[in-house]
């Protein structure tokens, strides 16, 4: 317990003298980098880890900071600060777009208290398509008409294999998508089933199978069934960026 | 009927003129046949990373403190991985001038593939740190392209380590595929040293390989004349030939088809001869030119073999 103490006022004070002595937030980082290469005590490596941390999160290094919080001593943690890692790691993941990794990083903290932890938390629940819980999580921290209108206008989430049964029938594939710039695609479509109708009642089934099967290829194959899913996962990315740089607006994160 | 197939003719024309990127129809037609789905099996090729810009520089405050009671920390940090807090604390602390800031200055830079920067500092280090620095400063030579620098360097040097100079210089004659300046230094290896003895194998085994490759792209248009999609198999690229293969082949049978049944004034018969004249002119045209894009292929994925082979050594001695 005395010798915890001890390295609580050492680090304390090693802080404070990173804090005068440190001119940017990179060299503050390296500054607390050093504590740990000089031996501190669990707890104060710690302590140090985080606000290391800290400061790689706030220059934008989510990598970084994710991988300087896996050197955490977890025996060492405080309540505290189990949940002020829990919470940087979540935030790491969120950053990066990887909200259930996110999400079970926060689970591992004992308690979500602090502010910014339950909007973080409330972030990373609508990030998981849990509406419900993180509107329950927003309002504990704003409770006006923005949430209300907020949460009744979720974004929707497309299906690929919709996309692509419908792309059979012309049109409706790529106004499902929202991409009515794709009618070229129709148009080759129906004009290679065309063109193979009216070659194969000519009599003329080598232009009918291949001719059409090259067009049908070009057309349906290579313009519209291949790009469909990415077209798909890019529509629900940027329809859950757009909600939560709305939900992060109104929570002031 | 012969004006209609004509105007079809220069429309197919115009249309590849104005396509992005390339020049001439029978281009247009190549890149066609060569992005589509079929033409992407095969394998991937292996290419060295280009080098980062350097943005790296000293602080300008009046020095205060000397590199060499943080260099164990620097070089913890370098062991570590953590090349950008070396860089931070490199660039951001007072140090005073000296050989040992140059030479750790280069080794943050090389740890980061600043190569441009790691040059520049490796050539300002002396002392103590010559010898690494010569080696450490030719392999970042040889990566930013500047090979008569690096060539320079190590043919002038003359200490212990002659044979990693060799090792070096015939990694350079491979890369400029200068096969007789590769081979003179590859007669010199002598395969005692293990921690050179693994880099000289393959630097020799390249040197005899690569220099026994040569297509030619004559062949290969021949090939392409007689079977669509052969000439490019012969270049290496077996997806792109079965993808003109599958393009040229059905249009052929096409216009014959039409040919037989309609005569060869008929709209149809034009247009899909045509369109079979484009693209086994564009199969033929694109065989020849890819001969010379894959030796480019083969001489990225042979600087990456070299590029690999020296840094191992330059680890063994100096790290």
């Amino acid at each position: 317990m005395k010798s915890r103490l001890l390295s609580c006022i050492i680090f304390i004070f090693l802080s404070g003298a990173i804090s005068v002595r440190a001119q940017s937030l990179a060299l503050k980082a390296v500054e607390y980098e050093r504590l740990i290469f000089e031996g501190a005590a669990p707890a104060a490596a710690n302590g140090a880890i985080i606000s290391r941390a800290q400061c790689l999160v706030e220059l934008g290094r989510w990598d970084d900071a994710e991988a300087c919080l896996s050197r955490l001593r977890m025996y060492a943690l405080s309540p505290g600060q189990r949940e002020q890692s829990a919470c940087l790691k979540a935030l790491c993941q969120y950053r990066q777009g990887n909200y259930d990794a996110a999400l079970a990083f926060l689970n591992e903290a004992p308690q979500i208290s602090a502010p910014e932890a339950v909007k973080l938390k409330a972030l990373v629940l609508a990030g998981t398509r849990r509406f419900e819980e993180s509107e329950a999580e927003a309002r504990r921290i704003v409770s006006d008409g923005r949430i209300d209108k907020l949460y009744s206008g979720l974004p929707k989430e497309k299906s690929a294999m919709t996309a692509l049964f419908l792309g059979i029938i012309p049109t409706a594939g790529h106004l499902y998508l929202e991409r009515p710039d794709l009618w070229w695609t129709t148009a080759g479509t129906v004009a290679a089933a065309g063109l193979a109708v009216y070659e194969a009642v000519s009599g003329n089934w080598i232009t009918a199978i291949l001719g059409g099967g090259m067009l049908l290829n070009a057309f349906y194959v290579d313009s519209h069934l291949r790009p469909t899913e990415s077209i798909v996962r890019r529509y629900n990315a940027e329809a859950m960026e757009k909600f939560l740089k709305e939900l992060e607006s109104i929570l002031d994160f | 009927m012969r004006r209609l197939g004509v105007l079809i003719l220069a429309l197919c024309l115009c249309t590849g003129l104005a396509a992005q990127k390339v020049q001439g129809p029978f281009s247009f037609a190549d890149h066609f046949m060569s992005t589509s789905f079929l033409s992407r099996a095969g394998k991937t090729h292996i290419k060295v990373d280009p080098p980062k810009p350097t943005d790296f520089s000293f602080c300008a405050d009046e020095p205060s403190a000397h590199v060499s009671g943080d260099m164990d920390f620097i070089g913890y940090l370098l062991n570590s991985g953590l090349k950008a807090d070396a860089l931070t604390l490199l660039g951001e602390k007072a140090y005073f001038p000296s050989d040992t800031l140059e030479y750790l200055a280069g080794l943050a830079l090389f740890d980061d593939r600043q190569f441009e920067g790691a040059a520049k500092h490796f050539s300002l280090s002396g002392g103590s740190f010559a010898e690494p620095s010569t080696f450490l400063g030719a392999y970042s030579l040889i990566h930013t392209g500047r090979l008569d620098e690096a060539e320079y360097a190590l043919s002038s040097y003359s200490g212990e380590y002659g044979e990693l100079a060799n090792l070096q210089l015939a990694g350079i004659g491979l890369i400029r595929r200068d096969f007789d300046a590769c081979r003179k230094a590859v007669s010199s290896f002598t395969y005692s040293d293990h921690r050179l003895a693994e880099s000289e194998t393959a630097i020799a085994g390249l040197c005899k390989d690569v220099s026994k490759r040569n297509k030619s792209p004559f062949a290969a248009a021949c090939l392409s004349a007689v079977i669509p999609g052969a000439g490019k198999v012969y270049a290496g690229k077996m997806g792109e030939g079965v993808s003109a293969f599958m393009t040229v082949v059905p249009l052929g049978l096409i216009t014959a088809e039409q040919w037989k049944k309609n005569g060869p004034g008929h709209w149809a018969t034009i247009l899909s001869g045509a369109l079979f004249s484009l693209f086994y002119i564009g199969n033929i045209y694109g065989s020849y030119v890819s001969v010379g894009v894959q030796e480019q292929v083969i001489g990225d994925e042979v600087k990456a073999l070299v590029m690999y082979n020296l840094h191992i050594p330059l680890r063994g001695y100096f790290r």
